[in-house]
């Protein structure tokens, strides 16, 4: 028996990643079938400020996306990647502009999910449609991976560079797509 | 700490998402239910509060709608109506952008222009012309149109109520398409493949036609003002 349990898989194995994967692919799946499912409101509440709703998206989208290098470049220094001792307030930095980046996709998906729904007549909004719903799932993987223990060492930059690029590619689609088409207004 | 602290992230986002939906489906209620009431409280109150869900919440809300206040040019605007000779006249704005169709199901115009002071004249192709005031229950106005002029009014609609348009090429042929929804369901459309009309699918809103054997996307308001200049 002793023997046995010796020969169990090491304990950095990718078990404990199971219930962050499988979650995150629920709330994917959920955002997505949610946005097919709801007829699309037309419009939603969001922040005060700007003249209408995409200007809001846009500037909020690209306040998250500067936010998001912030956690790239913080996440890099964490990992050794550069060639900068880590300060004692790079965690802290690195925790809170997530949470300020991810409080600030909230309304912008609100309106996109509540107002508009999940579209694919189109490349842009097709592709947009999908990387928002795969964004909230990856990030709520790694959320709910960031306390596991015995995780292995790759799978918090994975799924820190896929919520990363998926959120690049959500501003790709969206923000910049409102700068080239309609104008930098707000 | 740190073993909750990415449980208390998720569950604040949640907890936001949920906080702007019940204020959405709030405020949602109050412009055709009660307008006199958001009216009331948009003219004396100013900008922030003009239903008490929103009083709730700390960040100032607005809705995506600012049409409903005293502003005489609204910012966004939605009407759709009839013209009285027949035919169905819609005019839409955004941010200051005025884009009118007029459509019987044999002939349509599309007018671009732009709102000032509650009002707006708006110019189509090859002299066709539209002026029309913007108000905050509907539009009422003139098109001119092929030498003749034709009256029309156009209360304040909601989607999926209003206008929509389609335009792509396929193989090398340009498809475009504008249909008029209004609140009771009746709806009028035009459809042209290059140069001739094709017949006209009836606009289910939210979902893609097909026209002339190829699936379009119909585009509402917010989605093809950018291509209309």
């Amino acid at each position: 028996m002793t023997a046995t349990m010796q020969l169990r898989p090491p304990k950095r194995g990718l078990a404990p990643l199971l219930v962050p994967l499988l979650a995150g692919g629920l709330v994917a799946l959920a955002l997505g079938v949610y946005g097919r499912a709801h007829p699309p409101a037309g419009y939603a509440v969001g922040l005060a400020g700007f003249s209408g709703a995409l200007p809001m998206k846009a500037w909020l989208t690209t306040g998250v996306l500067l936010l998001a290098f912030v956690q790239l470049g913080s996440a890099l220094v964490m990992y050794g990647r550069l060639p900068v001792a880590a300060p004692p307030w790079l965690g802290p930095l690195h925790r809170w502009s997530g949470r300020a980046a991810f409080v600030l996709t909230i309304p912008v998906a609100f309106h996109c999910l509540y107002a508009l729904g999940l579209r694919y007549d189109d490349a842009r909004v097709l592709v947009h449609s999908l990387l928002g719903c795969f964004f909230y799932g990856v990030f709520t993987a790694k959320m709910l991976a960031l306390p596991k223990r015995g995780l292995p060492g790759w799978s918090l930059p994975v799924l820190g560079g896929l919520v990363f690029t998926s959120l690049v590619g959500l501003w790709l689609t969206s923000s910049l797509w409102f700068f080239t088409t309609i104008g930098v207004t707000f | 700490m740190a073993r909750v602290g990415p449980f208390i992230t998720l569950a604040a986002g949640g907890i936001l998402a949920v906080a702007l939906g019940a204020v959405s489906v709030g405020t949602a209620a109050s412009p055709t239910a009660n307008t006199g009431a958001a009216n009331t409280a948009a003219g004396s109150g100013g900008a922030t509060a003009t239903s008490s869900a929103t009083t709730s919440v700390a960040i100032p809300l607005v809705t995506a709608k600012p049409s409903k206040t005293a502003d005489p040019a609204p910012k966004r605007a939605d009407y759709a109506g009839r013209v009285k000779a027949g035919g169905l006249m819609a005019v839409s704005v955004r941010d200051g952008k005025v884009v009118g169709y007029f459509c019987d199901g044999r002939t349509e115009a599309w007018f671009t222009g732009k709102a000032q002071g509650g009002q707006a004249t708006l110019r189509g192709f090859g002299g066709a012309k539209v002026t029309t005031t913007l108000g905050d229950g509907g539009a009422k106005g003139r098109l001119s149109l092929g030498g003749k002029r034709y009256d029309f009014s156009a209360p304040s609609v909601k989607k999926p109520s209003g206008l929509y348009r389609a335009s792509t090429v396929v193989r090398g042929a340009r498809i475009r398409a504008g249909w008029i929804v209004l609140p009771n369901g009746d709806q009028v459309g035009f459809a042209a493949s290059g140069d001739t009309q094709v017949p006209t699918p009836v606009l289910r809103p939210g979902t893609d036609p097909t026209i002339d054997g190829t699936r379009v996307a119909a585009k509402d308001v917010d989605e093809f003002i950018g291509e209309l200049s």
